[in-house]
């Protein structure tokens, strides 16, 4: 059953009450709100989710709420709560679904060393990962939207994890979180895209979600094995333009990045040496969305045909002036 | 210094791997890693290779046929590479990839 299969009745009964086991990839996260913002984003964004039975296991237990104090009744204001503690400062109370959305990826970044994780979006094409590693303000969940919406299956546009005994990459496909300029580009390269309400004056910006492809979700056991590692960075004007990032600076991204690297220890190397040996590595520049896409269409065609090796480190036959 | 002899810091506890002309150790000691030079590289890998400590002449011996290392030789002085090439092990001994040990 997903969210869709549950009338909205039900499902604000559930939310308010026990909660919702929400399942995205391999986990399960029990979530209570009674906020209507939230509930709406729910329906809206989690809409090909499975919904778990309420009595099974849930791996986080959160909910998004009012504060328990007098200011819930005026200048209101949200809070996440986790295990019913309060990990960070309450937001403006029009921020609650963005609440949600930066509280579930602390609860993986923070918890599921089951994994390595690194912040980066990751796309999948033909069974092949495509990570893309960056610091906010960077285009990644602008180039993830523009992917997904082309073909490439999302499998999340934060975190990226990294199963330690295969070195596949597990899906987590959630909303696609967008910032200020990134919202009018998807919205007009994507018409089709559902889209929930701007939430303006946040710490980042105005931010938008997306919701993630039906597709994609379904396939949301399904792994992909890291084929490339892409920096991306978004630079008005620019041409777009991949060139070579030799491997060893490659690993030093990903490892500044991971949220647990220091958790794996050696083990952690070891894997992230494993992802880089099966990776070609690149630094991308980019400032349209339409060039972007076509240049990572090639190169996954070409890897498709067998034009390019895991270990390749040759400048790709496309350029864009 | 000729008494010096430096090996990599607690075998076990550093790894490295190598692509192209880089390379990337990790620090048991610290959990830290770091990304080294051609030279640094080589340098961290004969200590590793080698199963007593070697001395910084016997690292510039092991070296000498390296293009790696002298591709980023820029005098040629013994005395000098030598010197060079302890400030090296220093570097290393300090991120915890190395470690000296006196007669």
């Amino acid at each position: 059953m997903t969210v869709d299969d549950v009338r909205p009745l039900e499902l604000r009964h559930r939310l308010t009450g026990e909660g919702l086991r929400l399942r995205t990839g391999p986990i399960v996260t029990n979530i209570r709100s009674s906020l209507a913002a939230v509930q709406r984003g729910i329906a809206l964004h989690y809409a090909s989710h499975e919904v778990e039975p309420s009595a099974g296991f849930a791996d986080f237990h959160i909910s998004v709420e009012r504060p328990r104090t007098l200011r819930r009744w005026f200048q209101p204001q949200v809070v996440f709560r986790f295990d019913d503690a309060e990990p960070f400062a309450p937001l403006p109370g029009d921020q609650g679904f963005p609440m949600l959305e930066w509280g579930l990826n602390w609860c993986v970044s923070s918890h599921c060393h089951q994994y390595l994780t690194i912040h980066a979006a990751v796309v999948e094409r033909a069974g092949f990962a495509l990570i893309l590693p960056a610091p906010s303000g960077s285009g990644k969940s602008t180039l993830c939207a523009g992917l997904t919406f082309s073909g490439w299956r999302l499998l999340s546009d934060e975190l990226t994890l990294i199963e330690p005994e295969s070195g596949l990459v597990v899906p987590l496909p959630r909303p696609i979180s967008l910032k200020n300029a990134s919202i009018d580009v998807i919205r007009a390269f994507a018409p089709s895209a559902a889209f929930g309400p701007v939430v303006t004056e946040t710490t980042k910006g105005s931010v938008a979600h997306v919701r993630p492809p039906a597709e994609g979700v379904r396939r949301g056991l399904e792994k992909a094995t890291p084929r490339w590692i892409v920096l991306p960075r978004y630079a008005a004007g620019a041409p777009s333009a991949l060139t070579v990032l030799p491997k060893a600076r490659a690993f030093m991204q990903l490892a500044e990045n991971a949220f647990n690297y220091n958790v794996h220890g050696r083990q952690g190397f070891d894997l992230l040496a494993r992802v880089i040996d099966g990776c070609e590595c690149f630094e991308f520049s980019y400032s349209r969305l339409d060039e972007a896409v076509e240049i990572f269409r090639q190169l996954c065609d070409a890897a498709v045909h067998g034009l390019r090796g895991g270990t390749g480190a040759a400048r790709l036959p496309v350029a864009f002036a | 210094m000729a008494h010096e002899a430096w090996s990599a810091a607690g075998q076990a506890g550093v790894a490295l791997r190598e692509w192209g002309d880089e390379w990337v150790a990790y620090a048991g000691a610290t959990g830290h890693t770091h990304l080294l030079s051609a030279a640094a590289g080589q340098v961290l890998s004969e200590m590793g290779r080698s199963e007593q400590p070697l001395t910084p002449t016997a690292l510039l011996r092991v070296l000498e046929g390296s293009p790696s290392f002298n591709a980023n030789k820029s005098v040629d002085d013994a005395t000098a590479q030598e010197s060079m090439l302890r400030a090296m092990l220093l570097e290393l001994a300090r991120i915890g990839l190395a470690t000296m040990r006196s007669p």
